[in-house]
Formats: C-alpha cells, structure tokens, sequence
C-alpha cells in the first residue's frame, strides 16, 4: 500500500485520502476514472480497503499520533504526515461515521423518517370527517434492506407516542 | 345624485371597467363607456351571458345597432324592468342610463363583502382554503403526461417521488468539539479539500432532506443543551464544560458500579476478575478481551494469565509427543497406525488430564486467592497480637524495680504534662490567628456565596425574562401579520364605511327636510285655517250688513243705494278672489310645464334626434357601399 | 327529487320499494326494530329471533325481514352518513312515503306519521353515537397500538473502542393498513436520530393541535 501511495505527488494524496474519508463517511468515494493512469485496478482496490481500514482502525482505537505512524513505517514521512493531517481533520466525521456503523449492528435500524400531516375531509362513511391524521414513515434497514413502515396516528396516538418517546429522551438526557 | 355617481363609478372600477379619474358624474358617460360598463357587469353577473358580448362599440353603424340591441337583450334576461333597447345604449340619456347602472351594481354578486362579513374562524377559513384548491385543481383539464406543463405536475404526475433520505454532510460549522490541537488541519481542510455542500453527495435528490436533517439535528442538540443547563446546569455553579465533564464522571462511575455489582454474584464466571481493575477503561478491556483489534492488553487479568497457562501446557504435550512418532520411522505401516491410534488415545487422555487440570487449576487458584486473603487476614491479627505481646512485655520488664521506675515514670508523666502543656499554650497562639483568618475566609466564602446565589437568580430571571419577551415578540409579529392582512382587507372596503356613513348623512338630511316639509304644511293649514275662519267672518259680517242695510234700505233711499253698492263690492270682492285663486292654479301649472320642458331638454331630444339622422345617413351610405361592392362582387 | 339523507341524490328506488313494507308493521314494532338495526349498526350485534317476532304479527316472510332491516339500515346509516336532523328526516321519509298511504287512505297516512317519528326519535337518541362509530370505522392506513422502548448505553463496538453513547430500542405495535392484523417493529435509533425525530413529531403535533 505505502510504496503505491507514493506514487502521487503529496497534494494529491492529501485529496484522495480527503475522498477516501468522504466515501469513508457515506458521501461521494473517489473515482477510480481519476487515477486508472496511476493504479491498475487491483491496485487501487487494495490501496482503499487499505486507507479505509487504516482510518477506522485508527480513530476506533483512539490511536496516538505515534502508533499511527508505527503503522505507516514503510512510507516516506511526508506522505505519512499527509496522511496524519488528513486523519486529524477529519477525525470528528470518521468518529461520527463509526458511531453510526456502530448503531447500524443491530438488526434493525431506523434509517430516515418522513411525516405528514393530513387533514381527512369525508369518508365512505361519514360525510364530514374533520379528523388530522399523522402519518409517519419510517425507513428501516433491516438485514441490509431498506423495509418501509408506515403509521397513521390520530391525536390520541400521536399523544401516547410523544409521550413515550419524551419519557425516553429523558433518561437519554442523563446519559449525555 | 353626485354620491350615487360615486358610488357606481367606484363599482365599476372595481369590477375592472376603467372609468377615469375626470369623469365625476353618470351624465359624462360617452356611450362607449356605457357599453363598455355594462358588458363588464353582465360579464361578472352572468359568465355566460356575457361571454358573446363584445367589449366595446365597433365602428361600423348598423354593428353598433346590433351590439345594443343584444346589450339591451341581456339586460332583459338578467331582470331589467325597465324600458331599455339599443337607443338606450346609443343615445343614452342620463336618468335611464343611472337607473340601469344602479341595478346592474346590485346585481353584482358580493362575494367579497359575503367573506368579510362571515365569523372568520380559524377552521372555516381552512375548509374554505381547501375548498377552493379543490375546485382549483378539478378545473385544471387532465393532460397526457407529454403535454403537461410544470404547472400540472403538482397536482396530476405522479412525478419524480423522492422519500426523505438523510445522508451525513461535511460542513464546516458542524464540529462541535473544542479541538483548539488541530484547527490549522480542520482549516486546511476545509480551505482546500471540503467540497461545496451540493457536491458532496452522489444522489441530488437527497441534498435538500440531508441539509434540512442536520439543520435540526443541530438545532434540537442546542435547544436541548440550552433547555438542561437553564434548568440544572446553572445551579451548579460550573462552567458549561465543567458541567459536562463532571456529568460524564459521574454517568461512567454508575455505570461501573452497576456492571461490578452485577459482576459480583458471580466469581467463578471469567468476569471474576473485574474485582481488582479500578479503571473503567480496564473493565473495558477486560470485556472486548476477543477483539481481534485489542493488542494493547499488557495488563494481563486472571483470565488470560489461565487461558496463557493452559495453552502452554497444551502445547508443551504436543510437542514431547512429536519426538516418538520420529523415532519409529522405520516401521511397518501396521505399526504406524497402531501407534497412531495409541498416540490418539494417548492424546485424548492427555487432553482429558488437560481438561481436569484446567478445571483442578480454576478450582485451585480460586481457593489460592481464597487462601491467600485469609493469610493476609491472619497476618494482620497476627500484627496486632505482636503489638499487644510487647506492651505486656515491657510492662513486666518493669515490675522488678517498682518504686524507682515508678518515680522515673511519674518524672516521665510530669515532663509530659508540661510538653503537653506547653504544646498547648503554643497551639493556642498559631490557633487564634488562624481561626480568625479560617473565620474571615468563611465569611467571605459565604459572602460570595450569597453573591453567586443572588447573581444567579437574576440570571435565572433574566432567562425566564428573554423566554417572555421572545415568546411576547414573536406573538407581536403575528399580530401584526394578521393586522397587516387585516387592513389588506380592509382597505377594499374603505369606500364601504364612507358609504354608510354618508347613507347616514343622507338619511339625516332626509329627516330634516321631512321635518321642514310638515312645518310648511302645518303652516300651510294655519293659513287655511285663517281663511277659513276670515271667510267665515266675512260671511257673517256680510250678511249682519247686508239684513241691516237691507231694513234700513226701505226707507231711505241713499241706503238703498248703498246696499246696491255693497252687492256690488261683495260680488267684485268675490270675483277678484277667484282670479286669485285661478292664477294661483296657472302659476303652477306654468311650473310643472317648465319642469317638463327641462326634462325633455335633459333628454337631449333635438341633438339625439339629429344624431340618429346622422346615424342613419350613415347606416345608408353603409349600404350603399355594400351594394356598390356587392354589385361590383 | 333529491333526499338530504341520500346525500343529496335521490332514493335509491330498493329503498323506495322497500318503505311500503315497512309501512305494514305497526308503529311501536318498529320503534322496537329501529333498536335492533341501531344495535347492530353500533356493532353490538342484532338478535335475529327477536326481530322474527317483532315482525310476525305483521305476517312478514323472511324476505321482508331481511328487506325491511336492510331498508332501516341504510336511512340510519346515511342520515348519520351525511348529518341529517332528526325532523328533516322525518319530513323527508314522509315524503318517501306519502304516496303509498294515499292509496290505502288516511289511516295509513297517520299511522305512516308514527312510524316516522318513531323511527326518527331512535335515531335522534343515537345520533352521535352512530356518527362517532361511523367515524371510527373510516379508512385508516395503519393504527398504532402500543409503544415501547428500552434505552441502552453502549460501551465498545468493534467499529469504536469507546463509543459511550446511548442508543433507543423502540417497539412499535402497529395495525397494520394491509393487512389489518397488528405487527410489531423493534427499532433501534441512534441518540440522534431520536432526538431529530421527537423534535420532528412535536412539531407535528402542534400544528395538529393548531387545525382545531
């Protein structure tokens, strides 16, 4: 990994592992079209499961400066610094990034929700309805697919769920 | 008549005629005005009906003809009683034209006025926003897909259906911590390599919900964090990181707590060994002992140290076995497997023995540890009794020479007594200056006390202070919102109130007049009163005259004439009241016949008459050319 | 004609037809059956034998039976439907039902002005009782019945050593749209995302509250 690295100048570098950390963090990974002169693709493969697995491992252990660079020995120190400065910027987003991996272990997480209020005017059944509804969408990711949930609440419901969910985020509170 | 004029102009303005501003009265209406006013009324009355009628006069004169004479028609069919036709349009004249314009503006629907009017509760003007976009969007025609225009995809598309999905963003505010170490990296960073925010994403459609996420993420952690330290934080008299850090303490030590007691019940379990580790981080360890990531484990717990243990002794078996299998190595392969199998069964009973010794080692070092804390329990009443034994043993040292040892103590006693006493006095001298100062500093110390109390109240105020008065300020803009729609409103319905009130004007007027009128009128019958009575006066003075003159007249003959006299006046005096009276009649009927005249003169007879000599010659020579083309056609 | 408890449309002439039968029990039999269809209408359940024997001085055949407790059901349920007041429905039933006791003369015409007011008087007492039933059997897209939650801390992940965040376990008990059975979701959100989402619901609930 080290001698490939270096085959890009060190401001280059800076940005690839920029992107790597992007891609690292669910934004935009680099394009590999940018660097087929510099890499095959094997290469590259292995350069960013390495570079990726060297930024998580890092930040997940909360590794010293010192054991970083123990890891990047058979790299030229300039390299290795650039390296270092990129992993110091972005150290929040990488911890960040982990956090949600970390949450995403169990089997079913909640991705993205979405609400909506609706006022429902009549029905087959009554002509004036008049009755606010909430229906809320969870996206939950469960065994790596994203499964929909639905649910459609009126005022009592809302209530009851509101009122739970703030007897939660109250002992989340002293947890903080 | 002027406030009528008004009034319609302003109607009609409002219904979107253009009346301009110079003409102030109906009777400054040129007739293409008043087609063009009374097509726009019928227009808003009646959709319909309005719909074929042409805006404004053509040139030519029999379409003129024509447009009135359909003008004249839908103004039948809204409800006009009217005398109306095409002269009324063409050769208008003022009160025909007042009247008809009067019940065209009544006839306008009043929409506006009917909304203002309804009690505007918050749910009504919701069903009856609903209701309209409802009749909005029936009325928009359905188009295939091809032909819609970005108008129509709200409503009929089904359209390009995103769902809200989040993705995290880098952004450079976004950091919260105080990492003060790194700030020339971050800034670095985010100077060259941090992408702009739109793309940094490789799905658009997900930008908006991504911003709009982190938005209220951050938002609802600064409320929060803003809601938990004006109600604790401040109390505690920290500063905000003080706050949280002793927070975190506190959290990691119930939480260690928790797990040892939880640990506890349990010794013979792996977990046994959390006994000694002080550290959370330790537990930790102790716990992720199987992470493969996990080689800063010096330490060494109980566990690992048996597991390292056992695994030595395993091996160590492995390999004293390895050398026998070299030596026969040139047997046959019948002796090959029996030894096999005997090295198998060997082996199986090694890893038995292994597996006893292991469970004999647990056994063991438990009862180790067990007995090395009863050691150490011993030893130290071993210590104490140790302590005990010499005291009694100095104290029989010195029985033997009892009275010497007992003077030599009592000196020992006394000289302590005096160091004592002495110690004492010089205790009290450095205590007296140091319980002042230990006095002065708690004062102070409660001083400030009182202080920080009293500053945090007012802080505490001052919060609840800038709670209200944004609570209040937002409240006030509202306000002003719904003051400012209001008066949006309000000023269409301006004229409105200076109509009532000059309705009211004129009704006061009215009043008055009606007033003086009866006045007239009772004067009027005082005066016919009178002359009654006078007449009545008369006729009696005139007959008492006439019987007298009369008797008086048989004998003398200058009475005789005298009476002829009195005939005669009496006659003459009569005719000269019925000339009275019929020039009385005369006079007035010489007025209502000028009012007549005036009338007829507002009709504009003469100019009207020659205008439709004009408009005919016009429509003949309309024909003419008509002819002349079409005989030439 | 148009009926305000047809919604405005005209009767539907089963209903029309059917009226005639109903016009042939007495009055007090009907206030009677009027309570058995408000009851089944209610969900409580209609007691078959009893309207056999409500109807059977009145000789009806079983088809009439079912015709005349379909007939009440559909006035009872539609004049709730579309909001209809106890007297406009008795004048409109009248209406309805004039013609037929023109036939058979004045008496029936009476007894036809009890049979209404019966009726009506029925519905006027389970007036909102039917309307709020009504309302809670409308279409809903999903119901939640239950919800709860469990909130852990985490200590160490293979992803991070010390993570020493909370994270919320949440239960949902759902009815589902589909289906109609009710499921249950176990969720598990990020202290976050929970917090994003509560902010979020109270929002929504405000602005629900605001509607009223």
């Amino acid at each position: 990994m080290a001698a490939s690295l270096s085959r890009l100048p060190i401001t280059g570098c800076l940005k690839l592992c920029h992107r790597v950390v992007d891609g690292l963090c669910g934004q935009e990974p680099p394009h590999r079209g940018d660097y087929s002169a510099t890499w095959s693709l094997e290469e590259w493969m292995e350069l960013i499961n390495s570079l990726t697995a060297l930024f998580r491992m890092v930040v997940g252990n909360n590794s010293s400066d010192e054991e970083m660079l123990a890891e990047l020995v058979d790299l030229d120190s300039g390299h290795a610094q650039a390296l270092l400065s990129v992993l110091r910027a972005r150290e929040e987003e990488i911890h960040h990034a982990l956090l949600e991996r970390t949450i995403s272990i169990s089997c079913a997480t909640l991705q993205d929700f979405d609400w909506q209020l609706k006022l429902a005017l009549s029905s087959d059944k009554i002509s004036s309805l008049h009755t606010p509804l909430l229906s809320l969408n969870l996206d939950v990711r469960e065994n790596g697919h994203l499964q929909p949930v639905t649910v459609e609440m009126n005022r009592e419901e809302l209530n009851t769920l509101i009122s739970s969910l703030e007897a939660a985020n109250k002992v989340v509170l002293q947890l903080k | 008549m002027e406030e009528v004029d008004r009034i319609l102009i302003h109607a009609l303005n409002q219904i979107g005629t253009e009346v301009s501003e110079e003409i102030g009265s109906v009777s400054q209406f040129s007739s293409e005005l008043i087609v063009k006013a009374v097509v726009r009324c019928v227009q808003v009355i009646d959709p319909g009906l309005g719909s074929a009628l042409p805006s404004s006069l053509p040139p030519g004169m029999s379409a003129r003809f024509r447009v009135g004479m359909s003008l004249a028609q839908a103004c039948q069919d809204i409800g006009y009683k009217g005398e109306i036709g095409y002269q009324t349009f063409l050769y208008s004249n003022e009160p025909e034209i007042r009247s008809l314009l009067m019940f065209l503006v009544e006839k306008l629907p009043r929409e506006s006025a009917e909304t203002s009017d309804q009690p505007t509760g918050k749910s009504v003007v919701l069903q009856r926003a609903i209701a309209a976009a409802i009749k909005a969007q029936l009325s928009v025609p359905w188009l295939p897909v091809n032909c819609r225009l970005p108008l129509h995809t709200e409503t009929q598309s089904a359209g390009a259906l995103y769902s809200f999905h989040a993705l995290p963003l880098s952004l450079s505010h976004s950091s919260k911590g105080p990492n003060k170490k790194h700030l020339k990296e971050v800034k670095d960073y985010q100077r060259d390599f941090l992408l702009p925010v739109t793309a940094q994403l490789s799905h658009h459609a997900s930008l908006a919900a991504s911003i709009l996420e982190q938005h209220s993420t951050v938002l609802s952690a600064a409320q929060e964090w803003d809601s938990e330290w004006n109600n604790q934080g401040l109390l505690s008299r920290l500063t905000p990181q003080e706050y949280r850090s002793r927070k975190l303490t506190r959290l990691r030590k119930r939480i260690k707590e928790q797990l040892r007691s939880t640990a506890l019940p349990s010794p013979e379990s792996a977990f046994g060994s959390c006994h000694s580790s002080t550290d959370l981080c330790e537990l930790l360890q102790s716990f992720s002992n199987s992470a493969p990531s996990d080689h800063i484990l010096t330490k060494g717990t109980h566990f690992t140290h048996t597991q390292k243990f056992t695994f030595e002794q395993e091996s160590a078996t492995v390999t004293s076995s390895v050398p026998t299998g070299h030596q026969s190595d040139g047997d046959t392969q019948h002796r090959q497997q029996e030894e096999l199998a005997s090295l198998q069964q060997q082996l199986q009973q090694l890893c038995g023995d292994v597996d006893q010794l292991t469970a004999d080692m647990k056994h063991m070092s438990v009862t180790n540890t067990q007995v090395l804390n009863e050691l150490k329990q011993k030893e130290l009443t071993n210590n104490e009794e140790e302590d005990k034994i010499q005291m009694k043993k100095k104290t029989l040292d010195c029985l033997p020479d009892t009275d010497n040892s007992l003077v030599k103590l009592q000196a020992l006693v006394e000289a302590s007594a005096k160091r004592l006493v002495n110690l004492a006095s010089q205790w009290e001298k450095h205590r007296a200056p140091l319980m002042d100062e230990h006095r002065r500093l708690k004062e102070i110390c409660s001083n400030q006390d009182l202080e920080s109390s009293r500053k945090l109240s007012e802080i505490k105020s001052m919060h609840e202070k800038i709670r209200v008065s944004t609570e209040e300020a937002r409240k006030k803009e509202d306000m002003y919102k719904q003051l400012v729609t209001e008066l949006e409103n309000l000023s269409q319905d301006v004229s409105r109130s200076a109509y009532t009130q000059r309705i009211l004007e004129i009704v006061s007027n009215i009043k008055k007049q009606k007033e003086e009128i009866t006045k007239i009128l009772s004067d009027t019958k005082d005066l016919q009163k009178e002359i009654n009575s006078l007449t009545g006066k008369l006729d009696r003075t005139f007959a008492v005259t006439d019987e007298l003159v009369f008797k008086d007249a048989k004998k003398d003959e200058a009475v005789r004439k005298a009476y002829k006299y009195l005939a005669a006046l009496h006659d003459n005096c009569n005719q000269l009241i019925q000339t009275i009276e019929e020039t009385g009649t005369i006079l007035r009927e010489i007025r209502d016949l000028e009012e007549q005249i005036e009338t007829e003169n507002g009709n504009k007879t003469i100019a009207n008459l020659e205008r439709i000599l004009e408009d005919y010659k016009a429509i003949r020579q309309e024909n003419a050319a008509l002819a002349a083309k079409v005989r030439e056609g | 004609m148009r009926f305000r408890f047809c919604g405005d449309l005209d009767c539907p002439d089963w209903v029309l037809a059917e009226i005639s039968t109903l016009a042939k029990i007495s009055s007090v039999k009907m206030k009677l059956l009027c309570a058995q269809v408000l009851k089944d209408l209610l969900g409580e359940g209609i007691d078959y034998d009893k309207v056999a024997k409500l109807t059977a001085d009145a000789k009806f055949e079983s088809g009439d039976i079912k015709a005349s407790v379909a007939v009440l059901s559909f006035i009872l349920s539609s004049a709730a439907k579309h909001d209809v007041d106890s007297e406009s429905l008795s004048s409109e039933l009248q209406q309805l039902g004039l013609p037929k006791a023109g036939v058979e003369g004045k008496n029936v015409q009476f007894d036809l002005e009890e049979h209404t007011t019966g009726l009506c008087k029925s519905y006027e007492d389970k007036h909102s009782a039917l309307q709020d039933k009504l309302r809670e059997t409308s279409l809903r897209l999903g119901q939640l019945e239950d919800v709860s939650w469990r909130v852990d801390y985490t200590l160490s992940s293979s992803e991070l050593r010390e993570v020493n965040e909370p994270a919320i376990q949440l239960k949902l008990q759902l009815n589902g749209a589909e289906s109609g059975a009710s499921e249950t979701k176990v969720v598990s959100v990020s202290a976050e995302k929970f917090r994003v989402l509560l902010a979020e619901l109270k929002q929504g609930q405000t602005m629900m509250n605001a509607l009223q």
